[in-house]
C-alpha cells in the first residue's frame, strides 16, 4: 500500500528529532562505540538464538514427557486389567483342581455309604450280634452325614451334578463307557451312573460315567 | 503384520494346533485345563457332528457313527460308512482339521486359512498329498507338510550351530516311532524311521492294572471278572500311578470300597515302587531301544555319530526311558520342550519362519545346573562314599520336584547327613556343595533302612531339600535361596576378579580418567564437524566457535576448561539434533 506524503513527512520529522536527540546523548553522557554495540548486539542475537533452542527443545521435552506418561499410563492400564485376568485365571484353574481333588474324595466317601446301604446280613446274624448291627448302622449314618457335608461344601463352590438316569446320551457331558440291553426302555438312554458327573456355573467340570441301553446291534 | 500360519500336529490319538504370538510359541487351549483335542469324529442319531471328547464319549455306544485312529488310514483309496454316510478319510481328517482351525479363530478373533501341518517320518507321497487334500477340504491352505521328527527339532531349537545328527524318540500313548534326522541350518533330512504302530503309554498302564488285579486276587479272594465301575477305577488309580512314579521312588494306589466280595467291601491299598514299576516295563523299553539301533544302522550311523537324542510324546516322562537311552547311546537325551506338544510347536515354528518373523523360540524355564546329593556307590569300579547321585538334571523344566530313595548302609543306624551339590561330576566332592542336613533318631533297624530324599526347586531359584525314614516319616529338610542366581553370582565374581588380575597393580584410575575426556573431546569435534554441512548460517557460525573453543581448550592442559567447551559443545550438539 503506497504510503500518504503526511506520514512519510512525519516519520521524517520524527527520525530528524532522533539524530538530533542522539547528537545531545554523546556529547552529554558516556560515549558507546560501534564495535562494543555490533559485538553486544551479536552475543544478544545468539543468546536469544539459544534461548529459543532450549525453548523448543524444552517443550519437544515436555511433549515427549508427556506423550511417554500417556503411553506408560496406557500400558500400566493394559498391564493391570492382564494382571487381573491373570489372577482371576489362576484362581479359577486352582479352585478347579481343588474341586475335582474333592470330587474325588465324595466319590469314595459315597462309594462307602452305598457298601453300607447295600449290606444285606441274614436275620439270624441281625438277631444274634444285635449291638454291632447297631453299631455298624451307626457308622453308616455317619458316613451319609459326611456326604451331606460334602455336597453342601461343593453346593457352595457353585457345584452341581448332571442328571443323566433315564436321560437321552450326551455326549457333550456324558461319557459312555458301557452298553446294556434292558427291554423295557429306549435306545440311547442311560440306564446306569458308573461315576457322577458334575458342572460349575453351568460349566463341565467332570464329565458323568454312564452304562447306556443298547437293544440295536451295532452295524 | 505377519500373516497368520498355524501349526498342526494331526496326530493318530491326538491332535493340537499352535501358532506364533510375539516371538513366542504358544499352543492354543481346545478346552478348559487342555491343549489335546482327540482325534476322534463321530455323529449323533440326528447327524450332528462331534469332534473330539464329545465324539470320544459316544464311541461305546455308536461306534458305527464314530471314527477313531483315521491317520492310519490316510492315503488309502476307500470310503467309510460314518453314520449312514461314506466319507473319505481325507474327509475325516478334514473334521478334526476343520474343528482345530475354529479353535484358532476363536483365540485369535480372526479367520486363519493357512497351515503347516505335521506327518511321520514314514509317511508315502499318497499320505502326504491325502493330508495336504484333508486341508484343503477344512479350508487350509497347506503352505508345508513336514516330518513329525523335523517339527520336533524345530522346537528343540537342535541344530542352529551347524550340521548335527539327532535321534528323534517319539512314544506316545499308542504309537512309537524312532527316526535318526540330519540337521543343517535349514536343512531337515529324514535319514530313516522305525517304529511300533501299537505301543505306548496306554501299554504301560495295562501292566499297572494287571498287578493291582493280581494284587486284588491275592489278597481278597476276588475272583472272576471285575465290576466294570471297579476296572474304571483301577486303570485312572494305574495311570495316575504311573506318572506319580515319574518323579518318586514309591506310589500308593488307593482305591476305598472298591468293589464287594461275600458281602464285605474290599479296598485296595497297595504301594508300588519305581523298581517294580521299570521291571514290569523294561521289555517294551528294550524293544523300543532294539528300533533304535535299528533306525541307526538303517541311516548308516553308529552310536558315536550321534549330537543329540530328543524325547517327544508323553511316555518319555517315565524317568526309564531317558536313563536306559543315555546307557545305550552316551548322550544325556534332551526332554525339556512339553512331549505332548513339542511336535505342534515345531509346527508352528515353521508357520512363524515362513510368515517371514523372526526364528521364534520356546519359552521354557530350564536350570541350568544339576542339583544332587552324595551317597555311598562305586566310582571307577571302587567302593566310594561320595557318588553323585543327581537328582535334578540340568535343563530340567521348572518348577519340578524329584525324589530318590536311599538306604542305610549299616545295622542299627541312627543318622544320615544329607549334602546337596550343584555340578555334574560324578565325585560328589567336585562339585560345589551348597547345602547340608542330617536326620537323626532313626529307628533302630538293620541296614537297608530306606530314607526318601526329595529335591524341589521352584521358578524363584528356591531349592526345598527334604528326607523321610519311610518307615516312620521322621523328616528333616533344608530350604537354599537363590540356588541358581546365587551361582550366576559367584561366577561373575570370578570372572570380575579375572578381569582385574589383567590390569598392572596400582594402576591409578584418574590417571586414565583424563585421556579418556580427551578422546571424548575429539569425538564431540568430529561429530560438530559433521553437522556443520546441514546446519543454518546461524547455527554454523556458532559451531565454528564452538569447534575452535573446543580445539584450543585440546591444544591447552587445562582440564578444568576442556571440560567447560566440552559442556558447551555437547549442549549445541543436543539442540541441533533435537
Amino acid at each position: 500500500m503506497p504510503m500518504d506524503s503526511e506520514l512519510k513527512e512525519h516519520l521524517v520529522e520524527e527520525f530528524r528529532r532522533l539524530l538530533e536527540l542522539g547528537d545531545d546523548v554523546d556529547e552529554q553522557g558516556d560515549s558507546v562505540d560501534l564495535r562494543t554495540l555490533l559485538s553486544e548486539l551479536a552475543a544478544l542475537r545468539s543468546e536469544v538464538r539459544l534461548e529459543a533452542r532450549q525453548f523448543k527443545g524444552a517443550l519437544d521435552e515436555l511433549r515427549a514427557a508427556t506423550e511417554q506418561l500417556r503411553a506408560e499410563n496406557e500400558r500400566l492400564v493394559r498391564e493391570a486389567e492382564s494382571s487381573r485376568q491373570q489372577a482371576a485365571g489362576i484362581r479359577q484353574q486352582t479352585e478347579r483342581q481343588m474341586l475335582l481333588e474333592l470330587l474325588e474324595l465324595r466319590d469314595r466317601i459315597d462309594a462307602g455309604v452305598e457298601a453300607g446301604r447295600s449290606h444285606r446280613p441274614s436275620w439270624r446274624s441281625r438277631w444274634f450280634a444285635r449291638r454291632d448291627a447297631r453299631y455298624a448302622r451307626a457308622l453308616g449314618e455317619g458316613l451319609s452325614l459326611i456326604l451331606n457335608r460334602m455336597d453342601r461344601l461343593l453346593g457352595a463352590y457353585r457345584v452341581r451334578p448332571i442328571e443323566v438316569l433315564n436321560r437321552p446320551l450326551d455326549p457333550q457331558c456324558m461319557n459312555a463307557v458301557g452298553v446294556r440291553v434292558e427291554r423295557k426302555c429306549d435306545d440311547g438312554i442311560v440306564v446306569a451312573e458308573q461315576r457322577r458327573g458334575f458342572t460349575r456355573d453351568g460349566e463341565l467340570l467332570r464329565c458323568a460315567e454312564v452304562i447306556v441301553n443298547k437293544r440295536k446291534p451295532t452295524v | 503384520m505377519s500373516e497368520i500360519i498355524v501349526g498342526i500336529d494331526l496326530g493318530t490319538t491326538n491332535s493340537e494346533v499352535a501358532m506364533v504370538r510375539g516371538g513366542r510359541v504358544d499352543v492354543i487351549p481346545v478346552g478348559i485345563d487342555t491343549f489335546i483335542l482327540p482325534s476322534v469324529v463321530g455323529f449323533t442319531e440326528d447327524g450332528t457332528l462331534l469332534v473330539g471328547e464329545p465324539a470320544k464319549n459316544q464311541h461305546a455306544l455308536h461306534p458305527e457313527r464314530t471314527v477313531r485312529s483315521i491317520k492310519r488310514r490316510m492315503g488309502e483309496d476307500v470310503r467309510l460308512t460314518v453314520g449312514g454316510h461314506e466319507y473319505t478319510p481325507q474327509e475325516i481328517s478334514s473334521m478334526i482339521l476343520r474343528q482345530l482351525k475354529g479353535i484358532a479363530e476363536r483365540e485369535l478373533g480372526e479367520s486363519v486359512s493357512k497351515a503347516v501341518i505335521t506327518v511321520p517320518a514314514f509317511f508315502s507321497d499318497a499320505q502326504r498329498q491325502a493330508t495336504r487334500e484333508a486341508g484343503a477340504i477344512a479350508g487350509l491352505d497347506v503352505v508345508r507338510i513336514i516330518n513329525e521328527p523335523t517339527a520336533a527339532a524345530l522346537a528343540y531349537e537342535s541344530g542352529r550351530e551347524g550340521a548335527h545328527k539327532v535321534l528323534v524318540y517319539d512314544l506316545g500313548g499308542g504309537t512309537f516311532d524312532v527316526s535318526v534326522v540330519n540337521l543343517e541350518k535349514d536343512v531337515v533330512e529324514v535319514l530313516s524311521s522305525h517304529g511300533n504302530n501299537h505301543l505306548g503309554g496306554d501299554d504301560f498302564d495295562a501292566k499297572i492294572v494287571e498287578h493291582v488285579v493280581a494284587h486284588l486276587r491275592e489278597a481278597s479272594g476276588v475272583e472272576g471278572e471285575l465290576a466294570p465301575a471297579a476296572q474304571a477305577r483301577i486303570r485312572r488309580a494305574a495311570e495316575a500311578a504311573k506318572i506319580h512314579l515319574s518323579d518318586a521312588p514309591y506310589a500308593t494306589i488307593m482305591e476305598e470300597y472298591l468293589l464287594e466280595h461275600r458281602g464285605e467291601p474290599v479296598h485296595l491299598n497297595l504301594e508300588l515302587s519305581r523298581d517294580d514299576y521299570e521291571a514290569m516295563i523294561e521289555p517294551y523299553i528294550a524293544e523300543t531301544l532294539e528300533a533304535a539301533h535299528t533306525a541307526l544302522e538303517g541311516a548308516g550311523l553308529t552310536v558315536s555319530d550321534l549330537d543329540e537324542v530328543l524325547l517327544v510324546g508323553g511316555a518319555t516322562r517315565t524317568p526309564l526311558v531317558a536313563r536306559r537311552l543315555e546307557e545305550e547311546l552316551g548322550l544325556q537325551p534332551r526332554g525339556e520342550v512339553d512331549p505332548d506338544l513339542c511336535v505342534a510347536m515345531g509346527a508352528a515354528i515353521q508357520a512363524g519362519i515362513i510368515a517371514g518373523m523372526e526364528t521364534p523360540t520356546v519359552l521354557v524355564d530350564v536350570t541350568p545346573y544339576t542339583f544332587g546329593t552324595s551317597a555311598l556307590g562305586f566310582l571307577e569300579g571302587m567302593e566310594y562314599p561320595y557318588c553323585y547321585v543327581p537328582l535334578i538334571r540340568k535343563n530340567t523344566p521348572i518348577p519340578v520336584s524329584k525324589s530318590e530313595v536311599f538306604y542305610t548302609t549299616h545295622d542299627g543306624q541312627q543318622r544320615v547327613d544329607v549334602t546337596v551339590h550343584q555340578g555334574e561330576d560324578p565325585d560328589a566332592l567336585n562339585n560345589i556343595e551348597i547345602g547340608r542336613f542330617s536326620i537323626e533318631g532313626l529307628r533302630d533297624a538293620p541296614r537297608g533302612n530306606p530314607i526318601v530324599t526329595t529335591f524341589s526347586l521352584d521358578l524363584n531359584g528356591i531349592l526345598h531339600v527334604s528326607s523321610k525314614e519311610k518307615a516312620t516319616g521322621l523328616e528333616y529338610s533344608v530350604t537354599i535361596d537363590n540356588a541358581i542366581a546365587r551361582f550366576e553370582e559367584a561366577e561373575m565374581e570370578t570372572a570380575r576378579q579375572r578381569v582385574e588380575a589383567l590390569f598392572a597393580p596400582g594402576d591409578d584410575s584418574a590417571a586414565t580418567a583424563a585421556p579418556r575426556q580427551r578422546v571424548e573431546a575429539k569425538a564431540l569435534v568430529e561429530k560438530a564437524e559433521r553437522l556443520l554441512e546441514g546446519a543454518s548460517p546461524d547455527d554454523r557460525e556458532d559451531l565454528v566457535d564452538r569447534i575452535e573453543a573446543l580445539n584450543d581448550a585440546l591444544a591447552g592442559d587445562d582440564d578444568g576448561a576442556l571440560g567447560e567447551a566440552m559442556d558447551a559443545m555437547a549442549d549445541l550438539i543436543y539442540y541441533l539434533e533435537s
